[in-house]
């Protein structure tokens, strides 16, 4: 059901509902006072005819009796019926002697009498002398009582058709806004993500594009991103690849020293290749949200240590002070590896050759704080780049995202990533709150 | 053919080189925009294998600043991109041909002949100069369809002469075309595959202009 048609049922069911009540209160409240307007006219009628008949002598009542029934006979039976009697009963005079009862006994005051398919009412009033009746047919009363209903509820009922094809055109009219921008998201195609523009929104619709044009921006920005990132990665991983295909190729043509060369390079390649890879998993690990539990604390000193005892590369450059050690609990060791692997790759990649590297840690205090010094002439240009997601600076091995992973898990782990060059030293700073 | 590749990948680097030398190319290496800069205002290069992704910057801006430069060498780009936007734009920078990594060394050699061929205007991998037939594809010299065989370097030699045939190319060129771009090289070298050529083709096979450096002559007027 369309909200238009939804909105319309709705008010006017509650339109017609407070309409229906107050008509049925208006009807009842009517045929009540017709009621007793007709009564009293009956009562007034039967005391003023008793009035009259005060005034005329007892003897010379039989005088106006051919009056009377000449009235009769006149032959209307519409109107007031009135039935004059002796007390004995014998009627004196009537207007309606045919389909009156005449014989009907009937006490002082209203009362209803049938009289075949005639309902009437009556009053009667019961003088020294006489009897006088005066009755109303009940049918003309209520033929009466419809024809003022008529009258009344006609015009408001003819009023209530136009509001409600109004309250439908006004609704429609309202709800237009709604429908535009119903349309516009409708029209809009399954990969189209620009901001919705709709100049006749009304206030309480343009928080509503507000947010969803700050979606679409949030979903265009991250394809953008996934584009990136897909492309990337596919140029790092085609990149060791290719070296890989071309160099077997060129070792299937060869033979001596040349292939040997060759094969020596597909192993280089591969393990560049191998190295992309592990990080590609690592950062979609880190990037997935996939929470580690921290099994139990564990010590940065003995981690440390244990890196730099598994890794290949040239520890003797290498200088480690570790201070305020407190086993931790806070990161999985599993991450904290990962961040000094990385950080320490590029403190050996990146540094001029033979120039110390030095990682400070603590794990006391607040923070867990790891920083990794070396000698790297990184410009201020390139500072800012350094954690985006395959960014290289130079002729070196690497797929760029040792920083980002690290950068990463600083932020899955509610810490920061400071970078700085000061007079050729490079610093790298990780930090998460204990 | 005189070749300069740029290439940041070592691995790829050394799999083109090698691979192309082989095909009797010389091939000279860069790896950075500015080394390529630096090499194509010293020398003079048959075709160009330029990666897109360069450390010091974007391959496809080199190509525009080449062809600003009025510098008409064919270029192939390689490419890890396999969308239809980044070869469009390498190709309406100035690029003449492109290919997508990982690729086969034996599509590559192919472009590079097709990249000369339409570079000299030519149809097929075969230069006809007079009675001399050259295949690019074999390697091999016939005249009047007897096979003439040369050594490497009178081959580099003969296949730039051809493929400049109006052009005087000075004794520098023709040995970047020999030695790529050392310096260490004997400087009576030149003139000895030059005799040797003169010796196996005809004496006016290669005619020497005075003060400037060497031309193709008329193959019939040497044919002994």
């Amino acid at each position: 059901m369309s909200l238009r048609l939804r909105l319309t049922v709705l008010v006017a069911s509650v339109f017609l509902g407070f309409w229906l009540i107050a008509s049925i209160w208006m009807m009842a409240g009517l045929s009540h006072k017709l009621e007793v307007t007709f009564d009293k006219r009956l009562r007034s009628t039967a005391i003023m005819l008793n009035n009259l008949l005060a005034h005329v002598p007892q003897n010379s009542l039989g005088d106006a009796f051919p009056a009377i029934i000449e009235a009769n006979e006149i032959g209307s039976d519409k109107g007031l019926t009135c039935q004059i009697s002796s007390l004995h009963g014998s009627i004196i005079a009537s207007n309606n002697s045919t389909s009156f009862p005449s014989e009907a006994k009937l006490a002082q005051g209203f009362s209803y009498l049938s009289s075949g398919h005639l309902k009437w009412r009556t009053f009667t009033l019961i003088s020294k002398q006489h009897k006088i009746t005066i009755a109303d047919k009940v049918a003309e009363r209520e033929s009466l009582y419809h024809n003022l209903l008529k009258s009344i509820l006609i015009p408001p009922a003819l009023a209530i058709f136009v509001t409600l094809a109004l309250l439908w055109f006004a609704i429609g009219r309202g709800i237009s806004p709604i429908q535009l921008l119903a349309l516009a998201i409708e029209k809009r195609g399954s990969n189209d993500l620009d901001p919705i523009q709709l100049h006749t929104a009304s206030k309480e619709l343009q928080p509503l594009i507000a947010s969803q044009n700050a979606l679409m921006a949030r979903l265009a920005e991250g394809i953008t991103r996934e584009k990136q990132f897909t492309s990337n990665a596919a140029h790092e991983l085609r990149t060791p690849l290719t070296g890989i295909m071309s160099q077997i190729q060129l070792a299937e043509m060869t033979d001596g020293e040349i292939q040997q060369k060759a094969l020596r390079q597909v192993k280089r390649s591969a393990n560049r290749l191998n190295a992309i890879l592990d990080n590609l998993l690592v950062l979609a690990r880190v990037d997935a949200n996939i929470s580690l539990q921290v099994e139990q604390p564990w010590s940065l000193k003995l981690l440390i240590t244990n890196l730099l005892q598994e890794t290949n590369q040239d520890i003797t450059r290498i200088a480690v002070t570790i201070k305020d050690e407190q086993l931790v609990s806070c990161i999985p060791s599993l991450m904290i590896a990962i961040v000094c692997r990385n950080l320490l790759d590029n403190a050996l990649k990146y540094s001029i050759p033979n120039t110390p590297v030095i990682i400070e840690a603590h794990s006391a205090g607040d923070f867990l704080t790891l920083e990794f010094r070396n000698n790297a002439d990184v410009s201020p240009i390139d500072l800012p780049k350094v954690t985006t997601r395959f960014w290289r600076k130079g002729l070196v091995d690497g797929a760029g995202l040792g920083l980002s992973i690290v950068d990463t898990i600083a932020e899955k782990y509610k810490g920061a990533l400071t970078v700085n060059n000061d007079e050729q030293i490079f610093v790298v700073q990780f930090s998460v709150p204990v | 053919m005189f070749i300069l590749l740029v290439e940041d990948d070592e691995v790829i680097a050394d799999a083109i080189s090698t691979f192309l030398s082989n095909k009797g190319m010389v091939v000279e290496h860069a790896t950075s925009i500015d080394a390529a800069t630096r090499l194509i205002q010293s020398s003079r290069f048959d075709l160009c294998i330029l990666d897109v992704n360069l450390p010091d910057g974007n391959g496809i801006s080199w190509i525009t600043w080449l062809r600003s430069k009025n510098y008409s060498l064919p270029v192939l780009i390689l490419t890890a991109s396999d969308s239809i936007n980044d070869k469009v734009t390498g190709l309406k920078n100035g690029a003449d041909d492109y290919l997508v990594k990982p690729f086969d060394l034996r599509e590559l050699l192919a472009r590079l002949f097709s990249l000369k061929r339409r570079a000299s205007d030519r149809l097929t991998n075969v230069i006809t100069h007079g009675i001399l037939k050259y295949d690019l594809d074999l390697q091999q010299v016939f005249i009047n369809d007897v096979l003439i065989s040369l050594s490497r370097n009178e081959d580099l030699l003969l296949q730039s002469f051809l493929n400049n045939p109006q052009l005087i190319l000075t004794e520098s060129q023709l040995k970047d075309v020999l030695y790529g771009t050392c310096d260490d090289v004997a400087s009576n070298a030149l003139n000895v595959h030059l005799f040797n050529l003169r010796k196996k083709l005809g004496s006016k096979v290669i005619e020497t202009i005075r003060g400037f450096g060497f031309r193709l002559g008329k193959i019939e007027a040497t044919k002994e």
